[in-house]
Formats: structure tokens, C-alpha cells, sequence
């Protein structure tokens, strides 16, 4: 099998042209080799590229094609050789029947002959496909001719190899016929000789194209990719109106002129600016729907409330669980006894305001008091000594009040409650105090303000609401700016789109016209009317589109320029 | 609808008419298409613009032989497919032929040998059962088809061994199948496990090399002049649609532990399927009788 292989490879080196010479030396190989068969492998960028050999169709004179594919067919000559049966069942004529005992070699022949004929057709549709891309290839060349078009990209590439190559040696299968499967080595070397330079070629024709042509060649291409009608529209312009002067004369003309000076160029393979317009891609591409949708989802953001409300504060936590121990502490609570609950603690707690009220007494009366000295019988000497020892700051109202406070404090100690209620100085304790020591200046009546409502939480949620409810306003009206400008910006889009149509058929038009005076021939009135027709419209368009870009450009730029700021927190 | 041998006769007949017109329509196509063929060689070496129409004529001509020839190979599937049904009706009906050693081996060899080919049209993947292509999960062998089953012979030792399907049991899951060998008489019901249907088809190594097994692939391979399976390793894939494969069987007799490279048709060459023993490992001398 490999020897095969190498016969092949030489043959084909030597060979070339024509199909004789690698034939005859496979040929011969074919005559000698029996059941293993000759290794013919189909060449230059033919697909198929079966490594088990046809079976034994070797014969002298091989049917195969200048490239050295071998159709494989069974020659009549070779009939009585390879299918005896089927030979033998021919002899007899159409309307007998075949003898029974031919069966199974007949079966056999066939399948020989079926599995001759699948190849073939293989063989066949490979050179077929191979025959249709080289024209397609050509088409697509000429076609990138035509001036006044720039080219797409897929065909620019291929354009620019095609221009590139036609000036400089010719490319034996340029990058669009790199498809063909396998090869002998001789084109798959010429291929991988051939296929680096091609390479280089188009990335340096990339690289000094863009190098020229800046902006509008890339958005040009990134056009091209998302409106392939558009080929031809350059948004760019729009936006960089220096570029338009330096590139409406050059947009065509550079195409060419340089590229003939390409190939003598070795520019050493330079990725960054492909890089960079890759990156650079994303915000140059027109506006479609998809991005008003993403707008308009970053507006759903905005439209409700930014905080939800805040609910109205409850009851304290030490009062909720004094409740629920008073709950727990009651055997078996049911509702009314836990109705009692509460209206045990309320008691509960009016009796300790009723005996002692406020803060400011009870740090007034445990200042004066020892607490190991509230017992009944040394009270009233340890509250007289206590009310001698009080300092130059209480008077006395405070004394009379500690001494009141005191016996309160006693009859708290003892527990009776019932002489607590009726005390007449006990009632207005705290305010009292509370006005004396303000009157004193000991204690600034700003401390008290504030200790009402405390709800410290309340107020930061308050203030950090108003800090996001001013920027989301911000970001809001930003967005709305935003969308506004980004639906006009289609708009926009929708009629240059027209207008490119509207461009094609004009040069069609314009090219049927050349025939027609190439011919010889006078134009039809219809014709007139069509090409009148398609200027009016072009004009309007374009007009339509300049009323647009007239009121745009102020807007969108500040609006395509404007950022969401973010919160700062 | 059950044959009786006149009718079965009398389309087989009408079948082998149907075939000798076939071939002598294909013979006409073939000298056609060789006619295209050559012109357009002729054409092509003398670079000529009219290539692509001959090209497309000779593509036509190419699939109107094929269509000829697969419908000629058909009737001929159709003819033995009757014969097959006639024979087993025969058995069915009680008549039990004893067949020599000698024949039957024959038998098997044939059988092998005109299994049809299956040769894959533009695009084509070769189907299951075609070669080593396996079958589906939920795959039931037809009646009268070979497989391989694992059956337990008289010393309690399982042996995959060829046998035809007589039924398939669908409530137990099981099949009720035969070995062709039939001096054993025996007659096996066995879960579908270990049942492994033949290839239906043999694959052609020039259009779908895929459909065969790879060199070095462990397999079961029907030990020649017997009717067992045994474990086997792939040493050389056919290079042609009429060629065998060629196997070592495990043989511990051996240094290496395999055998020399032994022909085994395409047919009985099938996927390894360990069972708890080690799948009865192969030896040189065999009692599959």
C-alpha cells in the first residue's frame, strides 16, 4: 500500500500536465498488482480522498482525468475477466431467465458492479463540486472588479488574493479552495507552500488597507456583517465629516493602485489593529431593536418605587417579649388570660411610674439612697442623713422632693402601693425636676428633645432614600434621553437602508444601460421612467435622511455620550 | 399466507426473468456510461468548456445504473428470502433433513458469503446492523435470522453458539432459538440479553470503511469449520466487499496468547460481549459438536 503511495507521489510530480504519464506508471502498476488493486488517490483538492484503492479495475488504459483522478468504471473488455456470470447470463438473451445456480455469483458480480458505480459517482460529484467552486471563485473575482463598489468582506479578502495574486505569481488554490479533502503530496506541498504567503498576503493587505482607509474600511466590514444589503452606506461619515472629504475621492482608487505594490511587501504578520477593531466592533455596529429592548428593560428598573414604604413602627421589643414572657409564665394562657397579660403589665408599669417617676428621680433618689439601707426601721435616720449630706446644688424643692421621694421609696420598699397613689407630691415628680434642673442649667433641655421617637434606623433609611431617589431621577431621564435617541437612530438606519436599495438598482440600472449603448441600442421610454423614478426616490431619501442627521447630531452625541452615574454610597 | 413449493417455484422463476433483464439493461447502461466517461476524459485532457454538462450527464447515467443494479440485487434478495421462507415452513411442517457436517459448514460459509452488501449512496451512513454497526437497544430479530446466543451445553458450560430464531417471546422478553447445527436438537429459550443478532448486511470497504471493525478490536469470531463464537482480536480488515477478515483467537497454547491470524466472513465477526465467565475463552481444539 505504501509503495503504492510513492509511486503515485513521483508520479504525479513528474507528471503534471497530463494524465498520461502518472497513468501509465500507476497503469503498469495496476496490471501487476492482482486482488489489492493500484492505489489511485484523487488529487488537487478533489474530495474522496479514499484511502482503500478501487478494487481491481486496473487495466491498461485507465479513464482518468488530467489531474490523475481514475473514474472508475468497468470496461467492456473487462467484462468476461471480472463478472464471468454476468458475462455468461448475457450471452443469453433479454426475455430467458437467469439459471438458478448463477444465483450467488451473479449476486456477488453485482454487487462488485454496484459498489463500482457508488464510486464512480463519488469520484464524479467531487470533480463536479471541485469545477464549481473554481467558477464561483472567478465569478466572485470579476465581480469585485466592478469600481464604485466596495467590497464585502468575504469577498474583499478574496478580491484583494485575487488582485494580489493575478499581479504576482499565480496561487495554485487560493484559500477559498483550501475545502478539498485529501490530496497527493505534491499539491498538498504546493498548497502548504502556497497557503502561508496567501495567508500573509491578506493580512497584510488588511493591515495597509486599514492603515489607509481608518474608520470607514472597518465600519464599512462591521456594516457589512449586520446589514448585508448596506453594503455600501457608511455610517461613519456621519460622525467624522473630515473623514468624508479625505475618503470620497480615495474610496475606490486606493483599492487598487496600491495593492499591486502589496506582495513586495513583507510585512511581518501584525494582528493588533485586526485585534483592536475587533474590540473597538461592539460600539461601532448600527442600533437594532435588541438594544432599544435593553433600554427599555433598564427603564423597567425606574418606574417604581425605589425603597419600598416603610412601615410604621411597632411596639418596642422589650414590651412584645414582657408580654410573651407574661404569656409563658401563665399556666395554659387562653385569650382572656392573656388579655390579662397585657393588662397585668400595663398595671404593673403604671404602678412603677406611679411610685417612682421617671428617670430623672430615680437617679436622683438612688443618689441619695444606699440601697442596703432601705429597711423600715433605720429608713428615716439613713434618709436624714442622706437629705443633710445632698450637695449646694439641691434646694430645697429637691430636698423637700428626695425626702418625699424617699418616703416614696420607702413605702415602695415595703410594698404599699395604695399610699403611693394618693401622695400629692409624688404627682408631676419628673416634670418638676426636670424644670428644676433645666433651671439650673445642669441638664440642656436639648437632651430631652431628641429622646422622643428615637428611630435612628427611620432616619438613615430616610436620608440614604433621598440620596438614590435624586440620582435615579438622573439615571432615568438619562435612559428616556437615551431611547429617544436610539429609535431615531433606527429610523435613521431604516431609510439609509432604503437608500442603499435604492442605490443597487440605479447601478443596475446604470449597467444596463452600458450594455445597452455597448449594443447599440436605444433605451426604452419604460426604462427612462424607472431610472427617473429610482433618482426621485434616491433624492428623497437622501433628503429625509439629512432632515434627520440635522437634528441628531447635538442630541445623540450628548446623549450617546451622557453616563449613568452611579450611586455613591 | 403459507407457500407451497409450486408457487414458490413459479415467483422465483419469475424473479430470475426479472434479474436477466436487469442485467442486460445494466450491461447497455455500463457501455453508456463507459462512452460518457470516455469523451469526457477526452474533453477534459483537452481542456474543453463543455466538462460541466458532460460531467452532470455521466452523474446521471452513474445513478441510473445504480438504481438498475440495486433493483436487479433485490429481486435477487426477494428469491432467497422465498427460499428461506420455504425452508422454514419445512422444518415448521416436521420435515427435519439431517445435514452432513461437510454441507453444513458449507451452508454456513455460503450464507456468509451472499449476505448482502450494502453500499452507502452520496451521504449516505451505513445502517444498523450492517457490519459492525450495532443494532438499536430495542431491535428484535425477525424470524429465521442467525444470531449468536449463549447457551448452555450439556457440562453446564456457556458457549455462544450460531443459532436461528424461531420466535421471539414478547410477554417473557425472551427468544426461542435453535442452533443450526442440528444433531444437538436443541432447542434454547433465552432472555434477550444474551441473544446478539448477525449483521444483516456486510459493509464494502471502498465506500464505507467506517462500518468495519478496527485492527486490534476485541471480538467474538466464529471459529472456522465450527459453530461457536469465540473471543477473537481484529488482525487485518477486508480490502474488498468479498474478503474476510482476518482474526487471532485467544489461544493460550500460544506464547503471545493468540493464535495465528485465522479468515473469519464478515457475517460472524461481532462486537465482544463479556459474559461472567470470560466469554469462553477460544483454544486451538475445539468441541463444538
Amino acid at each position: 500500500m505504501s509503495a503504492n503511495l510513492k509511486n503515485i507521489k513521483l508520479g504525479h510530480f513528474g507528471g503534471g500536465g497530463s494524465g498520461g504519464a502518472p497513468s501509465s506508471s500507476s497503469g503498469g502498476f495496476g496490471i501487476s498488482a492482482s486482488s489489492g488493486g493500484a492505489g489511485k488517490l484523487p488529487t488537487n483538492g478533489t474530495g474522496g480522498g479514499k484511502s482503500a484503492p478501487p478494487s481491481s479495475f486496473a487495466e491498461a488504459e485507465v479513464l482518468a482525468t488530467p489531474g490523475g483522478v481514475v473514474i472508475p468504471i468497468i470496461r467492456t473488455r473487462d467484462v468476461a475477466k471480472l463478472l464471468p456470470t454476468i458475462a455468461t447470463a448475457l450471452q443469453r438473451p433479454a426475455d430467458d431467465h437467469l439459471a438458478a445456480e448463477d444465483l450467488d455469483a451473479v449476486q456477488l458480480e453485482l454487487e462488485q458492479m454496484l459498489s463500482n458505480v457508488a464510486l464512480r459517482t463519488r469520484v464524479l460529484k467531487t470533480e463536479y463540486d471541485s469545477l464549481d467552486k473554481d467558477e464561483k471563485r472567478q465569478d466572485r473575482r470579476k465581480l469585485d472588479r466592478v469600481p464604485g463598489s466596495p467590497p464585502c468582506p468575504a469577498s474583499m479578502l478574496n478580491g484583494l488574493l485575487g488582485i494580489g495574486s493575478n499581479s504576482s505569481t499565480s496561487l495554485g488554490s487560493p484559500l477559498g479552495g483550501g475545502g478539498g479533502g485529501g490530496a497527493s503530496s505534491s499539491s498538498q506541498s504546493k498548497r502548504k507552500r502556497d497557503e502561508p504567503t496567501g495567508v500573509r498576503k491578506k493580512h497584510s493587505s488588511m493591515t495597509i488597507l486599514k492603515q489607509q482607509q481608518g474608520v470607514a474600511g472597518s465600519s464599512a466590514k462591521h456594516q457589512a456583517k449586520n446589514s448585508p444589503l448596506a453594503v455600501h452606506t457608511d455610517d461613519s461619515m456621519d460622525y467624522l465629516p473630515n473623514l468624508v472629504a479625505a475618503n470620497a475621492s480615495g474610496s475606490v482608487l486606493p483599492h487598487h493602485q496600491p495593492l499591486p505594490q502589496l506582495p513586495k511587501v513583507a510585512v511581518p504578520k501584525n494582528d493588533t489593529p485586526n485585534k483592536f477593531w475587533l474590540s473597538v466592533e461592539p460600539y461601532c455596529m448600527p442600533l437594532t431593536n435588541e438594544d432599544l429592548r435593553l433600554i427599555d428593560d433598564l427603564l423597567e428598573q425606574y418606574r417604581g418605587p425605589l425603597v419600598p414604604p416603610v412601615p410604621t413602627l411597632g411596639p418596642h421589643y422589650s414590651t412584645v417579649w414582657a408580654q410573651e414572657d407574661m404569656k409563658a409564665l401563665q399556666p395554659g394562657g387562653t385569650r382572656l388570660k392573656s388579655q390579662n397579660a397585657s393588662g397585668m403589665l400595663k398595671k404593673a408599669e403604671g404602678m412603677v411610674e406611679e411610685s417612682i417617676t421617671g428617670p430623672l428621680t430615680q437617679r436622683l433618689v438612688s443618689a441619695l439612697m444606699e440601697e442596703s439601707l432601705m429597711t423600715l426601721p433605720s429608713e428615716q435616720a439613713a434618709v436624714g442623713e442622706h437629705s443633710n449630706s445632698t450637695t449646694s446644688s439641691s434646694n430645697e424643692n429637691t430636698h423637700s422632693l428626695s425626702s418625699s421621694s424617699a418616703n416614696a421609696a420607702a413605702a415602695a420598699a415595703s410594698g404599699n402601693f395604695r399610699s403611693l397613689a394618693m401622695m400629692k407630691h409624688g404627682v408631676g415628680i419628673e416634670q418638676r425636676l426636670k424644670k428644676t434642673l433645666i433651671e439650673n442649667g445642669l441638664i440642656d433641655a436639648s437632651e430631652f428633645a431628641a429622646q422622643e421617637d428615637v428611630d435612628e434606623v427611620l432616619l438613615e433609611i430616610k436620608r440614604v432614600t433621598t440620596e438614590i431617589s435624586s440620582i435615579s431621577q438622573f439615571n432615568s431621564e438619562e435612559l428616556k434621553r437615551l431611547r429617544s435617541a436610539a429609535s431615531e437612530e433606527i429610523k435613521r438606519i431604516a431609510i439609509k437602508r432604503k437608500l442603499d436599495t435604492v442605490d443597487q438598482e440605479i447601478l443596475e440600472c446604470y449597467k444596463r444601460m452600458l450594455q445597452y449603448r455597448a449594443k447599440r441600442k436605444g433605451h426604452t421610454i419604460e426604462e427612462k421612467q424607472e431610472i427617473l423614478r429610482l433618482t426621485n426616490e434616491q433624492r428623497l431619501l437622501a433628503d429625509q435622511l439629512e432632515r434627520m442627521q440635522m437634528h441628531q447630531p447635538c442630541g445623540s452625541g450628548g446623549g450617546a455620550s451622557g453616563s449613568l452615574l452611579e450611586p455613591k454610597m | 399466507m403459507p407457500l407451497t413449493a409450486e408457487s414458490a417455484a413459479q415467483q422465483i422463476q419469475d424473479r430470475l426473468k426479472d434479474i436477466q433483464q436487469h442485467i442486460h439493461i445494466v450491461d447497455e447502461e455500463r457501455r453508456r456510461a463507459e462512452n460518457s466517461i470516455s469523451s469526457l476524459v477526452r474533453s477534459l485532457h483537452a481542456t474543453n468548456q463543455k466538462v460541466k454538462p458532460l460531467l452532470k450527464a455521466s452523474l446521471m447515467e452513474a445513478s441510473q445504473e445504480e438504481a438498475t443494479i440495486r433493483a436487479a440485487l433485490a429481486k435477487i434478495h426477494e428469491i432467497r428470502s422465498i427460499r428461506n421462507e420455504r425452508r422454514i415452513q419445512a422444518r415448521n411442517a416436521g420435515n427435519k433433513e439431517a445435514i452432513r457436517r461437510g454441507a453444513l459448514m458449507k451452508m454456513v460459509q455460503l450464507s456468509a458469503q451472499t449476505l448482502p452488501l450494502f453500499v452507502g449512496k452520496l451521504g449516505e451512513r451505513a445502517p444498523a446492523l450492517c457490519g459492525a454497526i450495532p443494532a438499536e437497544g430495542n431491535y428484535v430479530a425477525k424470524v429465521g435470522d442467525n444470531v449468536a446466543a449463549l447457551a448452555k451445553g450439556i457440562d453446564e458450560e456457556e458457549n455462544w453458539i450460531l443459532a436461528e430464531v424461531v420466535q421471539f417471546l414478547h410477554r417473557q422478553n425472551k427468544y426461542d432459538v435453535i442452533d443450526i447445527d442440528e444433531e444437538q436438537k436443541d432447542r434454547h429459550v433465552l432472555s434477550k440479553r444474551k441473544v446478539i443478532p448477525l449483521p444483516l448486511m456486510r459493509a464494502n470497504p471502498e465506500t464505507d470503511g467506517h462500518a468495519l471493525f478496527p485492527k486490534d478490536t476485541v471480538v467474538m469470531a466464529l471459529y472456522p469449520q465450527t459453530t461457536c463464537f469465540y473471543k477473537a482480536i481484529v488482525h487485518r480488515l477486508p480490502q474488498t466487499a468479498t474478503e474476510d477478515y482476518e482474526v487471532l483467537f485467544e489461544d493460550s497454547s500460544y506464547l503471545n496468547g493468540y493464535a495465528e491470524p485465522l479468515p473469519v466472513a464478515q457475517r460472524y465477526v461481532i462486537a465482544y460481549r463479556p459474559t461472567k465467565k470470560g466469554a469462553g475463552s477460544g483454544s486451538g481444539n475445539l468441541s463444538s459438536a
